[in-house]
């Protein structure tokens, strides 16, 4: 049986085996999944040949995501995470005036929640190929490109909610009386603090680097110089980015000191604190860039080997 | 490349080469593993082959023979009873814990200032606030379960059977996160002062002249760092084999199963609130009661449930996709 290159050919078996494989001028190869056959992706490959002929320049490659030619597994990352993470909600701020002597808080904000993760890229397949003779012509060259799918971009974080708030404090009161001068009874009451902000939202991790494939071509001892002409590329895929973190959500206003009326003492200090911001992901992380980016895969490598009899 | 007539395993064999050609892959004694390790010079995490052409694979002399691999490098201890340190027995490594964390035992790591109570009182009209403790550190991101390598078998006549396993690695659990250094005490409030006054009616009475100041309020905890997020579970392995016709695939059984997700570390401990400063001792009568300060709020903690709260969302790792097993039946196998 023989099978013909042309053009770009679709192959989904995890074996090809044929007594002539025929790769015409410019024709590729592509590993890539067949929805007909409701399997996954062909992540390894065993062709078993008595010959392969060699017409021109072609490639074996994979394509195991779709994206369109000629822009293949190995030369496209994954698609970014879109979309942005929900924010965290605002602290409550509590109305009116407060009791006494403490008015109330304003409570915390809530933390941005985390973007989503970055898709991993695809590891390349491990191609095993099983020849008897290789016929080339002069200016044919075969190129097996099983370099690791870069990551996809991480998703962007939500913002850290605004702390609460503080409550404004109770007014002073006083009393008067014919026989003596109006008097303090209870003294202005201090305002709430403000709440923390939430903190900024962690950022979607990078997705990592696909591994580099494995290519091995066992062959007899005539066709072995052939095969070692051949181009394999085994490189390993980048990591993706991380997406953006979120902001951090500011603290809350401290409450104002309540209202003075004389002859009450003046009230300063009795203001609330103001609360804290949130952290954002630089204080969370000061190298966030780096430990939230993908991990690069790992390189592949490609051997070839003489043999005495080859696979039927 | 092994080429070799007889390949004997007994006890763990290790397997750097990535082809085995033999005539025999024979297993003897108590639980014999084939275990595939590392290529020299890879690095951990690259894609793993084993190809491996025997005419017989024989396991007559042996019981509980395995092939299995162990591509980490490390030899932890094995999850679950079964007697094996290969990787899909045992699980990636954890994160790192979180940096800073701070000492919450005797003393504890407390922020500045930190006020000794009626020491040094502070300024009219409001004493200085106890500091606010930092923050603990976020734990470290799990390592990414190992992915279970191919393992390609040719052969012509299997005895007895092997069992497969390259099920995918457990993830790595996040590294716990840091404690949350204590707030500080608020500073002692001023104290007040009196003078005297005269009624219309010429009769001395006490008055005010200061009123008590303020005392600090205590510094907020600081809040828990939250534990690193689980490392992704590896993926089941995938086994080709390519028989000829006879063959009892049967003594091959195989166990591809995707490893699960690390889980997220354990937060750390928010640090505790700093005490309110005290009011000054002997308040005079004229001046009534000072007012008091606050303590210093717990830092937040950290969880990923619903009453949440500070210091961001740790996630569990994902798992690993399932491997699959493919046959192939060819009419003889290649040799060297």
């Amino acid at each position: 049986m023989s099978f013909v290159v042309s053009g770009v050919r679709v192959y989904s078996d995890v074996v090809l085996q044929a007594t002539t494989i025929t790769f015409n001028s410019g024709s590729t190869l592509l590993l890539a999944p067949s929805p007909e056959k409701g399997g996954g992706p062909p992540t390894t490959l065993t062709i078993i040949a008595d010959e392969i002929d060699i017409n021109g320049p072609a490639t074996i490659t994979y394509n195991f995501d779709g994206a369109p030619a000629p822009a293949y597994d190995p030369g496209t990352p994954k698609p970014p995470q879109m979309g942005t993470a929900p924010s965290g909600a605002n602290g409550f701020s509590p109305p009116g005036t407060g009791s006494f002597p403490q008015a109330q808080n304003g409570t915390d904000g809530k933390p941005g929640m985390p973007g989503a993760k970055g898709t991993p890229g695809v590891d390349a397949p491990e191609i095993q190929i099983f020849v008897g003779l290789v016929k080339q012509a002069a200016s044919a060259n075969l190129t097996i490109n099983v370099k690791g799918q870069d990551g996809g971009r991480g998703g962007d974080a939500g913002s850290g909610g605004n702390g609460g708030n503080g409550q404004v404090g109770s007014p002073s009161t006083t009393s008067s009386s014919w026989y003596d001068n109006s008097k303090c009874t209870q003294v202005a009451g201090k305002g709430g603090n403000g709440g923390r902000g939430g903190n900024a939202g962690f950022p979607g991790r990078g997705g990592p680097g696909g591994n580099g494939g494995i290519v091995n071509v066992f062959t007899l001892a005539a066709s072995l110089p052939v095969v070692k002409t051949w181009t394999y590329v085994v490189d390993p895929g980048k990591g993706g980015h991380p997406g953006k973190p979120g902001s951090a959500g500011s603290g809350g206003k401290g409450g104002a000191a309540g209202t003075v009326n004389d002859p009450c003492p003046p009230a300063s200090g009795y203001g609330g604190t103001d609360g804290p911001d949130g952290q954002a992901m630089s204080a969370v992380d000061p190298t966030w860039p780096t430990d939230y980016s993908g991990k690069d895969g790992q390189p592949g490598y490609s051997a070839q080997y003489q043999i005495k009899k080859v696979p039927t | 490349m092994i080429n070799t007539p007889l390949v004997t395993v007994a006890g763990n064999y290790d397997v750097t080469d990535d082809i085995i050609f033999c005539n025999i892959l024979q297993f003897v004694g108590i639980q014999p593993q084939l275990v595939i390790r590392p290529v020299p010079g890879s690095k951990v995490g690259a894609r793993r082959l084993l190809k491996i052409v025997a005419n017989i694979i024989d396991t007559t002399g042996s019981t509980g023979a395995t092939i299995t691999y162990n591509l980490d490098n490390n030899f932890e201890v094995p999850a679950g009873n079964l007697p094996s340190f290969a990787d899909p027995t045992t699980q990636a490594k954890a994160g790192a814990d979180g940096n800073p964390n701070a000492w919450q035992g005797p003393l504890p790591d407390t922020a500045n200032p930190n006020f000794v109570p009626l020491i040094d009182p502070g300024p009219f009209p409001r004493a200085e606030d106890g500091g606010d403790g930092y923050d603990g550190g976020l734990g470290g991101l799990g390592a990414h379960g190992m992915d279970g390598p191919t393992l390609e078998i040719w052969t012509t006549n299997v005895i007895g059977s092997v069992q497969i396993d390259l099920r995918g690695q457990q993830g790595g659990n996040g590294g716990k996160g840091g404690n949350g250094q204590f707030g500080g005490a608020g500073q002692t409030g001023s104290g007040a002062s009196q003078g005297t006054d005269t009624s219309w009616t010429g009769v001395p009475y006490f008055v005010c002249v200061q009123q008590p100041g303020i005392p600090g309020d205590g510094g907020r905890g600081g809040n828990a760092g939250c534990g690193g997020d689980g490392g992704d579970g590896g993926n089941g392995g995938f086994v080709k084999i390519f028989y000829t016709s006879g063959v009892n695939l049967a003594g091959l059984p195989t166990q591809l199963q995707g490893g699960k997700g690390g889980n997220p570390g354990n937060p750390g401990n928010p640090g505790t609130g700093g005490k309110a400063g005290p009011l000054a001792l002997n308040i005079p009568l004229s001046c009534g009661t000072g007012q008091n300060a606050q303590d210093g709020p717990n830092g937040d903690p950290c969880g990923g449930g619903s009453d949440q709260k500070g210091g961001g969302i740790s996630q569990p790792g994902g798992s690993g996709v399932d491997g699959t097993v493919t046959t192939y039946l060819v009419k003889n196998i290649p040799s060297v």
